[in-house]
């Protein structure tokens, strides 16, 4: 069970997007790096801004995501989601990859539970059109 | 005042309708109507135009307006890049441009929306840039992307849905006074919006433009043509269209922005360029039309274009600092996207027009500057600053 209906809009990669959404199928969460300077980008472009070079990698997603900001979506703006609503929708951020940012949705916890600067871990769902497509729940406490 | 000069000349507007209004005329009909008022209201013949400029996609392509009204020369086609009404200014900027530069002499601004004839805008579109970032996690449409910019903004200082309901409801105000505006005789007290449902969280519906059909115009010619225009001539001070760095590197473009730029529009460098070319600051101005999407994103408006402080907007609208006519900065005096219409904010220019001629119907006594921002949220953003001849 998805969070979103499988009828939702999926995926569909620009060709310098499709080294990300072929990494998430492997479950892994990876940003853009440029090969020449190391500056870290999202979403992926096919040149460096930082310093023009068309040379890419892809460094791995740190473990220090928390929620940047969110919001609960009331209204649908498109057929397939009007049983999924009310639903989060929500910025994340990995602080140690200089604040670098991705739109997610957050399963396993109630809106009222959602916080600015909480701590997030990845989990994978899947998309209508069989992408893997990475959300976040809440990160559990680590018992000391 | 130099020959070219561009002096905003006439202004037209059509009558608006809800956006499913079934006797709406198609858009071509509308640009057309509107067009033709704009120029009655100049006094300039309709022969005398030569160039059509727009944004926002309008469909009305300038060589289909020119057959349609029978434009006998066409100087100048131009489009301002962007979605929404991020360039309604933007488009009056590239008018400018072209008469100063003498490219044209007669330039028309229009913008025309029938989401009867063409479907309701502001849908999910599949083609936006970055789509497979957004789309598949529900966030959709404006609303819902730039209720992530408000709910940051709310953590950061404090600003609550009392504050945003206080401007949501000095607009409906101002439009009480306006016998064009939509919701001329829809009252709205903090009931009411506190009532109405959450479209997405923290923006409810009364914090949303309204969804309209109609079309607006704006004609500019240079100030060597003002002594055959009909009405008193408003000079264009000044207009910019730009967005900052990164700003695009993420949908509705603040994503990636530090955190000291993520609950703003992106506009305040382009203030600061606005003001520094019509040798003004933000102090100096009478009045100001701010564009509109959402109250809160209207209130960070106010924070880049200086009117407040950086975190300041809620206490400032909930002090009633934009209303008519006790407010030391009276915004949208006609009632904006949120009480008068939604013609992606060409309303706003025209507005401005109305306050520097003195004839708003929310009239600040003796106005003689008035700050018009374009759509806040995508990149580019535009703004213009009119003044007193």
């Amino acid at each position: 069970m998805s969070y979103l209906p499988h009828a939702a809009p999926v995926p569909d990669p620009e060709p310098w997007e499709a080294g990300f959404w072929r990494l998430c199928a492997e479950h892994r969460l990876c940003f853009q790096r440029c090969t020449a300077c190391g500056h870290v980008r999202h979403p992926p472009l096919p040149c460096c801004p930082r310093c023009r070079c068309f040379e890419s990698g892809w460094i791995e997603a740190t473990d220090d995501a928390e929620l940047y900001t969110y919001t609960i979506v009331h209204h649908a703006l498109h057929p397939s989601l009007r049983d999924a609503v009310p639903y989060n929708a929500v910025v994340v951020a990995f602080p140690a990859l200089a604040w670098i940012r991705l739109v997610s949705n957050i399963i396993n916890c109630p809106p009222e539970q959602l916080r600015i600067g909480m701590p997030l871990r990845v989990c994978w769902d899947v998309a209508g059109n069989g992408r893997i497509l990475p959300r976040f729940e809440p990160k559990p406490r680590l018992r000391s | 005042m130099k020959a070219r000069t561009p002096i905003l000349a006439g202004i037209g507007q059509t009558r608006f309708t809800r956006w499913n209004d079934a006797t709406t005329p198609s858009e071509l009909q509308l640009a057309c109507e509107a067009v033709l008022a704009a120029a009655d209201d100049a006094g300039v013949p309709v022969e005398s135009i030569d160039g059509v400029a727009s944004f926002g996609g309008d469909r009305t392509e300038p060589p289909i307006l020119q057959a349609a009204l029978g434009l006998p020369e066409l100087r100048l086609s131009a489009m301002l890049w962007g979605g929404g009404g991020g360039g309604s200014c933007g488009a009056v900027q590239l008018a400018a441009m072209a008469v100063q530069s003498g490219a044209a002499d007669c330039v028309v601004v229009v913008r025309s929306l029938s989401q009867g004839q063409t479907g309701r805008y502001g849908l999910y579109d599949p083609n936006w840039w970055h789509a497979s970032f957004t789309h598949p996690f529900g966030l959709l449409a404006a609303s819902a992307l730039l209720a992530l910019t408000m709910r940051r903004h709310m953590h950061e200082y404090g600003t609550t849905s009392r504050q945003m309901a206080a401007f949501a409801m000095a607009c409906r105000e101002h439009a009480h006074r306006n016998p064009h505006a939509l919701m001329r005789d829809r009252s709205l007290d903090l009931e009411t919006y506190m009532a109405s449902r959450m479209i997405a969280d923290p923006f409810r519906l009364f914090d949303c433009c309204l969804e309209s059909n109609g079309a607006c115009a704006v004609l500019v010619v240079p100030w060597e043509r003002a002594r055959d225009l009909r009405r008193a001539p408003v000079q264009l001070l000044a207009a910019v269209h730009g967005a900052s760095d990164g700003w695009s590197t993420g949908p509705m473009g603040s994503f990636n922005q530090p955190l000291d730029q993520f609950c703003t529009t992106g506009a305040a460098h382009l203030a600061a360029d606005l003001y520094a070319r019509a040798s003004i600051s933000a102090s100096d101005l009478d009045v100001a039309q701010l564009y509109d999407n959402f109250t809160g994103i209207a209130m960070l408006s106010m924070e880049d274009f200086g009117l407040c402080g950086r975190g300041e907007s809620g206490p400032f609208v909930e002090g009633g600092a934009t209303r008519w006519p006790t407010g030391s900065i009276p915004v949208n005096t006609h009632g904006g996207n949120l009480s008068e219409a939604y013609v992606h904010g060409l309303t706003h220019v025209a507005e401005g027009v109305r306050q520097i001629r003195g004839s708003s119907t929310c009239q600040v006594p003796g106005a003689q500057l008035c700050l018009v921002t374009g759509g806040p949220g995508p990149a580019p953003t535009s703004a213009l600053v009119l003044g007193a001849v």
